[in-house]
């Protein structure tokens, strides 16, 4: 069967409407990727700067300043070095 | 009309035209002048960067991170970009922790502007805020704040010069830039390609410091209460290991809470923590003998000079109870039989009058002037630690030399540096200087030392019920413009911990303390860093090594003295009568603590198969054994 004139202008048509989309489409999925690629990128950082302030608070939370007044209140206190026993670890003499 | 052939051919004739014309456009833009269409569209649709590089971490000796480098942000907003602006305006006074006042000034401008540095946390609602946009920056944060800062310093920044191991390792710790490409959106938005990526950045090394956190922390704490109960005007903390030279723990501090640079920097007249040199010096030329005496005058010595005066008067000493009750008048008598070369030299041989080259950006040389220069009294002046001037980290390294056996070492901040891909490219090894002193005459002076924190000496409040202590008070005054000023005193106490193969060297001085005397002052303060170090989870002490020294004090408590014995008599010690034997306590049954405490309480060391319950002894129980002796708990 002979395709008329008009079918191939139609034809032609579709193929550059169809290049056109897919530049589009694949220009939209770069810029897409792109800012997953971003916001991939904030939420490292984010996390990352919250594991630094966690970190931060739990340095603070265990500090002496902070746990020996504490201690101090719940009636506790520092070993005199009489109170502490150093066990000696098996072989250590050998070493 | 013409023939539909004909019109065909015209309108297939166009669209080859078309073709043809968009061909040899496409050819035109692609072939001739493709390359400067696309640098003009890179140019409109991406931004090259210089990506920063990341600053190297500085942890302490056991990994714990000082300072290191992470992700910040400044904000910028448009206040006409938002899109409500009063809930917007909550959000972000909410999130940056800025006063909603503040925030609602800002934002009658035309463009606001929160400098911060905000962390990633902080500004993370606020990125998909229209209006907002945020500027990345890296910042130094310290996890801990406050603790070694003097030490660590800054990083240089906005015009204001590095300082501290920040500065010293400043080509360490800073990294490469790399370069980038990112992509711009309509808006204007960037937007992160990673296969756009030029070069990589390569951040800094990461450096370890010999600095003990948890040791720094009770050092801090102790000085700033120290400062605060005796009144002091300023104070210093150097804790030293002797065996490497390695500084653990660093503190200076005004009363009024500044850090300061001092024990590096700030010199003082050590007073009678120098008498030890003196005692080294006579001790090596053979000059004087340990048992040797000389008459101490009854506390006023008045000679064609001077008139030198002891704070508690005593008759015949020997010279250990020279060192002992810090005798001026002994160590003057002493010190007349030393040559002013010999003197100097001994002095100059402990590091005094020379930078101790510690990787810090300044450091004081002191001030030890050479013989020529001596007046007739300077020779007896120093060896009182009068008209010398040291720092507080040349006097520990000088102490480390007579714990260590004599040899001098280079104090050291650095224990290692890694490079971005771990591997270790520095690794500090102990740096011998030279040798001071004889081990001989070292394990002499060590003995001496240890009378002092015996009963009766002047730094016996330092001593500890279940280890030796040694060390040296000094209570020196303090000069003014115009000459010694009447009521102002330097305390210092250097202590050697353990006495017996001593593991740290602590020095301790307090500026103008009220109590004016080292004994009643620093010596106390000691007293506490050390108790505290012991019931720390610190690293700085090998407790193993520790806990052989431990026993050997309690073995002096169980031969049935009332107290603990903590020091023999020096120089009789060699006639001090042996411990008798006693019987291995029958420790099967009971919980292993307990039995471990109660071999310790009978003089006796421990080891371990492992943990469980006591089912026998090596020795059995109730064999008779040497004070000291090693037995194995057999344990189910």
């Amino acid at each position: 069967m002979r395709i008329k004139g008009r079918v191939w202008a139609g034809i032609w048509l579709l193929f550059a409407i169809a290049v056109a989309g897919w530049v589009i489409a694949r220009n939209t999925s770069g810029y897409v990727s792109a800012r997953e690629s971003s916001g991939l990128a904030d939420s490292i950082g984010y996390l990352k700067s919250r594991k630094t302030e966690l970190t931060q608070r739990i340095r603070r939370a265990e500090s002496r300043a902070v746990l020996v007044p504490r201690a101090e209140s719940l009636g506790l206190r520092l070993p005199a070095d009489s109170e502490i026993v150093i066990l000696q670890t098996p072989g250590y003499e050998r070493r | 009309m013409a023939k539909p052939v004909v019109r065909l051919g015209a309108v297939r004739l166009a669209f080859a035209l078309g073709v043809a014309a968009v061909l040899v456009r496409s050819a035109q833009v692609q072939l001739v002048s493709g390359q400067r269409y696309a640098d003009t569209a890179v140019a409109q649709r991406t931004e090259t960067l210089v990506l920063p590089a990341r600053r190297g971490t500085i942890y302490d000796r056991n990994g714990a991170v000082l300072a290191q480098t992470v992700d910040a942000y400044r904000v910028g907003v448009a206040p006409n970009e938002l899109r409500d602006l009063e809930r917007d305006a909550e959000i972000i006074a909410a999130r940056l922790k800025i006063p909603q006042s503040t925030v609602r000034r800002q934002l009658r401008q035309r463009y606001a502007w929160f400098g911060g540095p905000f962390t990633s946390a902080q500004v993370q609602q606020l990125r998909s805020m229209r209006g907002v946009h945020l500027t990345g920056d890296l910042i130094r944060l310290h996890p801990n704040p406050g603790l070694a800062r003097a030490v660590l310093g800054r990083p240089a920044a906005e015009g204001r010069r590095a300082s501290g191991i920040e500065r010293v390792v400043d080509t360490l710790l800073t990294g490469t830039d790399g370069s980038g490409v990112v992509l711009r959106d309509r808006q204007g938005r960037r937007l992160e390609s990673p296969s756009r990526l030029g070069e990589f950045p390569i951040p800094g090394h990461d450096v370890y410091l010999t600095i003990d956190a948890a040791l720094q922390e009770i050092v801090e704490k102790a000085l700033d209460d120290a400062l605060y109960e005796f009144e002091a005007t300023a104070g210093d903390v150097v804790v030293l290991n002797p065996t490497t030279g390695e500084i653990l723990a660093l503190a200076s501090r005004t009363a009024d809470g500044r850090n300061t640079t001092s024990a590096f920097t700030s010199v003082f007249e050590p007073g009678s923590t120098a008498k030890v040199f003196a005692a080294a010096a006579l001790l090596t030329e053979g000059l004087a003998q340990p048992t040797d005496s000389v008459w101490t005058e009854n506390g006023t010595y008045v000679t064609e000079h001077r008139r030198i005066q002891d704070d508690h008067p005593n008759g015949w000493l020997t010279l250990q109870g020279v060192i002992e009750q810090s005798s001026n008048i002994g160590i003057v008598k002493f010190a007349s039989r030393i040559s002013p070369e010999s003197q100097y030299r001994m002095l100059r041989s402990f590091g005094l009058g020379s930078p101790t080259a510690v990787e810090y950006p300044s450091e004081s040389a002191g001030r030890l002037s050479r013989p020529d220069a001596w007046s007739g009294i300077t020779g007896q002046s120093m060896a009182m630690g009068y008209e010398i001037a040291v720092t507080p980290l040349q006097l520990a390294q000088a102490y480390a030399a007579i714990a260590n056996g004599g040899v001098l070492l280079r104090p050291t901040l650095l224990s290692k540096v890694s490079a971005p891909d771990g591997a270790i490219v520095y690794r500090h090894i102990p740096e011998p200087v030279r040798r001071v002193l004889s081990a001989e005459v070292a394990e002499q002076l060590r003995t001496a030392l240890r009378g002092v924190v015996y009963r009766g000496g002047t730094g016996e409040s330092a001593a500890l019920r279940g280890y030796e202590v040694a060390g040296k008070t000094g209570t020196a005054w303090r000069s003014g413009p115009q000459g010694y000023v009447s009521g102002s005193y330097t305390a210092s106490f250097i202590s050697l911990f353990p006495a017996d193969r001593p593991q740290l060297v602590t020095v301790v001085k307090l500026d103008e303390p009220k109590g004016t005397y080292a004994r009643v002052t620093a010596v106390p303060l000691t007293r506490a860093v050390l108790e505290q170090v012991l019931a720390a989870e610190t690293q700085a002490l090998d407790r193993g090594k520790l806990a052989g020294t431990a026993a050997r004090a309690e073995s002096n408590q169980a031969v049935g003295q009332a107290e603990v014995r903590h020091v023999f008599p020096w120089p009789d010690s060699l006639s001090a009568d042996r411990a008798p034997d006693r019987p291995v306590p029958n420790v099967v049954g009971i919980p292993l603590r307990d039995a471990v405490r109660r071999m310790h309480e009978a003089g006796l060391r421990v080891q371990l198969s492992r943990i469980g319950a006591v089912t026998d002894t090596d020795p059995r129980p109730g064999t008779m054994v040497a004070p000291g002796t090693l037995v194995k708990l057999v344990v189910r």
